[in-house]
């Protein structure tokens, strides 16, 4: 049997206006993590010596490459590169401390970046501005599809559900413009 | 007075004329002399330019921007540009010539409510005759029927104060919260800053202010935004205006934004709203408040009048009179209400009322009658009316609370507000600039110093809201109301203000009485003996301005009115000439038409038979899959399915039915046991995302001490369902396991491996009656593994089936789908009875006993037509032959109905009752709305294949 073509989430992008630029980052695996209120120190004991130091409440840690952010109560979603270990996200193993599931194909990753940052996800999100930093991560709504909003170095991970990338890439593309246009 | 050359193009009603930067459409229109800009709503009345803001209620026109016509916009509020082109509206022929203004010679008919009492017969000529006449010959612009070209935007801000309104008080309140580091948002609707501040000859607190604020990184200037509501939980509404003022705006730039605003505090700075007296023929274009004559005076260097006059009733019209003399406007006369010391500076006439005017297209004179009955006509071509200021306090009321009296400022002011909000400045009846600024400081603490001013005594004023007279005296010039309507009004019965609103549309339209409603209050409550405050109020309700629906949308708008999601094998499908059904916000192929195919029929019959005869590939990864893992994930899914799932082997999926609390059905899909602790449950794509959530619900909420973790996965993994009696064969040709019957028997699941290596997880399951599996792997991989199952199984006539042909497939096998699982249908009458197990406690056992459910005989059993030639359609209604069609003789109805290329004629499902004595009846499908009915078979459910052998072959 021949190995599968990948097909990207969105084959709309990248959107290049200006110095704002959104790509699309398929070589990203996900997995999340749950586990309960007894068990999470046990988690974070171990994650950590597995170099994923596990955030707080709206929070992530971690790198373009690798980190963690949170999701939820006891609830976080791990992220690393896909193409060097495809299984990795399928096989982590938390030792019986939290249940992990795979989630790499269930979102894409969108990075957003460039000057106006902050005056474009004011036109995609109910966010904060003042909150759009390095070490941010909240879930919200672009264009009425929920997503989780994660900030690295200056640029916002935007993790889509799969089958509404186009739309998310749609409405990017729309708020940048128009922030362009009227700035 | 100075004017630069005005070098700005602009049409009127095809007449071109020329205005200068900074002009409003209103002051171009004024300056070329233009006074008749308008035709009142009922009685055609000749108007003209009434204000200088968003409170006009006279001068309405159509605006034709990028080529659209954009009705019923304020000519005040529009900035002028190269270019732009008005046209009037509500007159014909012609604005100066009006056919229709006979209205006003038989306005004695058209008082307050006569078409209430003038139509009320013969009833069926309201909608075909009256309602489409009276129409035509009232009402205010014509909405083009064409899309709107512009684009619209969205957007949130959140801040720590937002200040509404940039005037004195606004701009004191900006300086002192940046000062403070405090995040500052500061909105005027107007292009500019300084609110009347820029109807001074005296501009230097002003640019001060504005040098300051400038310093600030923390403050965000918004002008040309509207704040125009109140929402819970400190959100406002606001519309910025980007590109309206333009005359080449960039193509990308939205017309309007619509932000909502989220703010720790709000500080109201709206200013108040210069408030004109009813006296008789108070309407004739050349009449407008004072204070916009002293805006088109001062701000446009706009000489309305050759002979200008003022009528007031308050210290503050004095020194408006005294700007416009020092601006150079010739004034002939202020007429006074007040008896008060006669000024020596000024044609001063005190205890004195404007009683009539004169001028049928523009004014041309007025009357002046004293208190002693004395009058004498005075010639003028323009008149400013000032009967005092009303707050604007709009935006404190939008949450509900009523603003009250205060009979020292003759307005209302807010006195509850909601929480984070304060009102500073005029709004708050604080209306010099040194009241302004002290407001502002006492509301954000801060010390802002007060500049020298001279000062005005708000409570020097006598309370005159109309002066009586035979010519009609207009309280709302919007809705042609006038102080008769209000008396004839109240004459009739309505007591309430509420009624007296919507008797005489008093307060309604675009300007929401902004003008009108204290004017009409004060004369209902001296026509009931009562005060205003014993009167009261209506109720102010968002928006404070007309906001565009265009705005309300943003983007959500066409195809982008909600987000599109595409099944993992979309290219593919669309490469395959798919014809797609939206399924919710999904898109699905619906069939696969061939080229010789013409019509739909004949591509879905094929793709049924091919699932029949030999095999048939089909997305279904938009069936919900929640992810189950925890220790206690079986006696979880135990309590939330109504069937037993504590026992199920690993490796083994089971069919579910999940209840409702109430008892009724609300899914049913399956669960497979991956590992002790791991489960994968499906659900219908309708209900993926309320399955997810009521399964959240149970546990959070009903059992929070188990062991439980979800997380949806239906995007993560594509899944195709192969079926038909080759399935078997193509399924073995790219699995890396032993597909067997013996080594991968009915209802089993595995995760395994594609002979390539790649992950993928394998069900037996079967959603037609026929040898079937639903295969998943990695979302990204999903379309070129639907084009490698059609490609490896070409010999096999492998082929891609839609939503049409599985909607055919399992009506064929009698299962239950969507329009079985209607939020009406128990497990009884699906026939799933037995699945509630009393051996266990579920969500919506206890509740399913109930009498009226278990009395309910209705089962869900199969019909066909006798002559096979007849459709069956959803939704008929069964009967017994002999039966009229009547609700009392109904025995059921049929939920889903297709063609079965399998049986040769339509078939359906339906809920009947007593069904199980009814088998081989014959009844008649009725549907009185599409004048059909058809003669039906009685039968099983199960069309194909009743016993299960294929499936488990």
């Amino acid at each position: 049997m021949r190995n599968l073509i990948e097909m990207p989430a969105s084959s709309t992008q990248p959107i290049v206006v200006g110095d704002m630029r959104l790509t699309m980052v398929d070589d990203c695996a996900l997995v999340s993590v749950s586990t309960d209120a007894m068990r999470t120190a046990g988690v974070i004991e171990l994650l950590s010596s597995m170099g994923y130091p596990l955030p707080g409440i709206e929070q992530n840690t971690g790198s373009a490459d690798q980190g963690a952010f949170w999701m939820g109560p006891h609830q976080w979603m791990l992220w690393r590169d896909y193409r060097s270990d495809p299984d990795w996200a399928a096989e982590i193993d938390l030792q019986g401390l939290a249940a992990t599931t795979e989630q790499t194909d269930a979102w894409a990753r969108f990075d957003l970046s460039g000057s106006a940052l902050v005056s474009v996800m004011e036109r995609l999100c109910n966010l904060d501005s003042a909150r759009i930093q390095t070490g941010l991560a909240t879930r919200t709504q672009i264009h009425h599809v929920g997503v989780f909003v994660v900030v690295v170095d200056a640029v916002a991970q935007i993790y889509v559900p799969r089958s509404m990338a186009d739309s998310l890439v749609h409405a990017v593309a729309g708020a940048i413009r128009a922030n362009l246009a009227v700035a | 007075m100075t004017r630069p050359q005005p070098s700005i193009r602009f049409t009127f009603d095809g007449q071109t004329y020329y205005g200068v930067p900074g002009d409003t459409l209103a002051s171009a229109l004024l300056a070329n002399g233009v006074r008749l800009v308008a035709r009142s709503f009922k009685y055609h009345r000749p108007r003209g330019i009434f204000s200088a803001g968003s409170e006009e209620p006279n001068a309405l026109v159509t605006v034709h921007h990028q080529g659209h016509p954009e009705p019923n916009t304020r000519a005040t509020t529009i900035e002028l540009y190269d270019g732009l082109k008005a046209t009037s509206q509500s007159a014909w022929p012609s604005l100066r010539f009006d056919l229709m203004s006979v209205n006003d010679r038989l306005s004695s008919m058209f008082a307050a409510g006569f078409y209430y009492k003038t139509f009320m017969w013969p009833a069926k000529f309201w909608e075909s005759l009256y309602e489409p006449m009276i129409r035509r010959a009232a009402g205010l612009g014509v909405l083009s029927t064409n899309p709107d070209p512009s684009h619209y935007d969205k957007g949130f801000l959140h801040c720590d104060v937002l200040i509404v309104g940039g005037g004195a008080a606004g701009l004191a309140a900006a300086q002192i919260a940046g000062q403070k580091g405090q995040r500052v948002i500061l909105c005027d609707e107007q292009p500019s800053l300084g609110g009347r501040l820029q109807d001074e000859q005296d501009q230097q607190w002003l640019e001060k202010a504005q040098d300051a604020l400038a310093g600030y990184s923390n403050v965000r200037v918004m002008t040309r935004t509207t704040v125009f509501g109140t929402f819970d939980h400190g959100v406002y509404g606001a519309v910025t205006s980007n590109t309206e003022h333009l005359a080449s705006p960039d193509r990308d730039a939205p017309k309007q934004t619509l932000w909502k605003i989220t703010a720790v505090r709000c500080v109201l700075a709206t200013g108040a709203l210069e408030r004109p007296i009813a006296f008789p023929n108070n309407d004739r274009p050349g009449i407008m408040l004072a204070g916009a004559l002293q805006t088109y005076a001062i701000r446009h260097g706009v000489e309305v009048g050759q002979r200008v006059a003022l009528f007031i009733n308050h210290e503050q019209g004095l020194a408006c009179a005294r700007a416009l003399q020092a601006a150079g406007v010739n004034l002939v006369a202020v007429v006074d209400a007040r008896d008060t010391p006669k000024a020596t500076d000024l044609p001063h006439f005190v205890d004195a009322q404007v009683t009539n005017t004169k001028g049928r297209h523009a004014l041309k004179a007025i009357q002046i009658t004293a208190s002693d009955g004395q009058g004498q006509w005075i010639a003028c071509d323009a008149l400013g009316v000032s009967g005092g200021w009303s707050p604007n306090v709009q935006l404190t009321c939008h949450t509900g609370a009523k603003p009250v009296w205060d009979d020292g400022l003759n307005g209302f002011v807010a006195k509850s507000l909601p929480p984070g909000q304060s009102v500073i400045g005029s709004a708050n009846g604080q209306y010099a600039l040194d009241a302004c600024i002290r407001s502002a400081n006492e509301c954000l603490e801060g010390d802002l110093p007060l500049p020298k001013c001279d000062a005005v005594d708000p409570s020097n004023a006598v309370a005159l809201f109309h002066v009586p007279g035979k010519a009609p005296a207009f309280v709302d010039f919007q809705n042609d109301v006038t102080v008769k309507d209000v008396k004839l009004s109240h004459q009739e019965g309505m007591i309430s203000v509420e009624h007296l609103k919507r008797y005489t549309t008093l307060g309604m339209a675009t300007d929401q009485g902004k003008t009108a409603n204290v004017v009409g209050l004060a004369v209902m409550a001296e026509l009931t003996g009562k005060t205003i405050p014993e009167t009261g109020t209506t109720v102010f309700r968002p928006p404070y301005t007309p906001v565009s629906m265009g705005a309300l949308a943003g983007r959500s708008r066409g195809k982008d009115f909600k987000p599109t999601r595409l099944t993992p094998s979309h290219q593919a499908a669309t490469q395959r000439g798919a014809v797609f059904v939206e399924v919710g916000n999904w898109l699905r192929a619906q069939w696969f038409p061939l080229p010789s195919e013409t019509q739909w029929r004949q591509s879905v019959d094929r793709e049924v038979l091919a699932v029949r005869q030999s095999v048939g590939v089909c997305d279904v990864t938009t069936l919900g899959k929640i992810d189950v893992q925890g220790r206690d994930a079986a006696e979880f899914l135990n309590l939330v399915y109504a069937n037993g799932f504590k026992k199920l082997p690993v490796g083994k999926t089971r069919y579910g039915l999940m209840l409702r609390e109430d008892g009724i059905a609300m899914d049913d899909g399956t669960a497979a046991r991956l590992a002790e602790d791991h489960f994968v449950v499906t659900t219908t794509t309708a209900n993926a995302v309320s399955v997810y959530r009521h399964m959240e619900f149970v546990h959070q909420c009903l059992y929070p001490d188990l062991d439980v973790h979800m997380i949806s996965t239906t995007e993560g993994w594509a899944q195709f369902a192969i079926a038909g009696p080759q399935s078997r064969t193509l399924v073995s040709r790219v699995v890396d396991m032993d597909v067997s019957n013996e080594a991968f028997e009915f209802m089993a699941c595995a995760e395994t491996r594609l002979k390539n290596g790649l992950r993928a997880r394998l069900f037996r399951i079967s959603f037609s009656g026929e040898l079937a599996y639903e295969l998943a792997v990695p979302a990204r991989f999903g379309n070129d593994f639907f084009n490698y199952l059609l490609e490896v199984g070409q010999d096999l006539q492998a082929t891609p089936y839609g939503t049409e042909a599985l909607g055919v497939l399992r009506i064929e096998k009698g299962h239950a789908a969507g329009n079985e699982l209607n939020g009406q249908a128990t497990a009884q009458n699906l026939g799933l009875g037995r699945m509630v197990s009393d051996l266990k406690d579920g969500i919506g056992r206890v509740a399913s006993r109930r009498p009226a459910l278990i009395d309910d005989t209705r089962r869900l059993v199969g019909f066909k037509p006798i002559d096979p030639s007849q459709t069956l359609m959803g939704g008929m209604h069964l009967l017994n032959l002999n039966a009229k069609a009547a609700a009392e003789n109904d025995l059921g109805y049929l939920t889903s109905a297709a063609f079965s290329p399998h049986v040769g004629s339509s078939i359906a499902l339906g809920f009947l009752a007593d069904a199980e004595s009814r088998m081989g009846e014959q009844l008649k499908a009725v549907s009185p709305v599409d004048n059909i009915e058809v003669i039906v078979e009685v039968c099983s459910a199960h069309f194909v294949d009743p016993e299960g052998e294929r499936l488990r072959a």
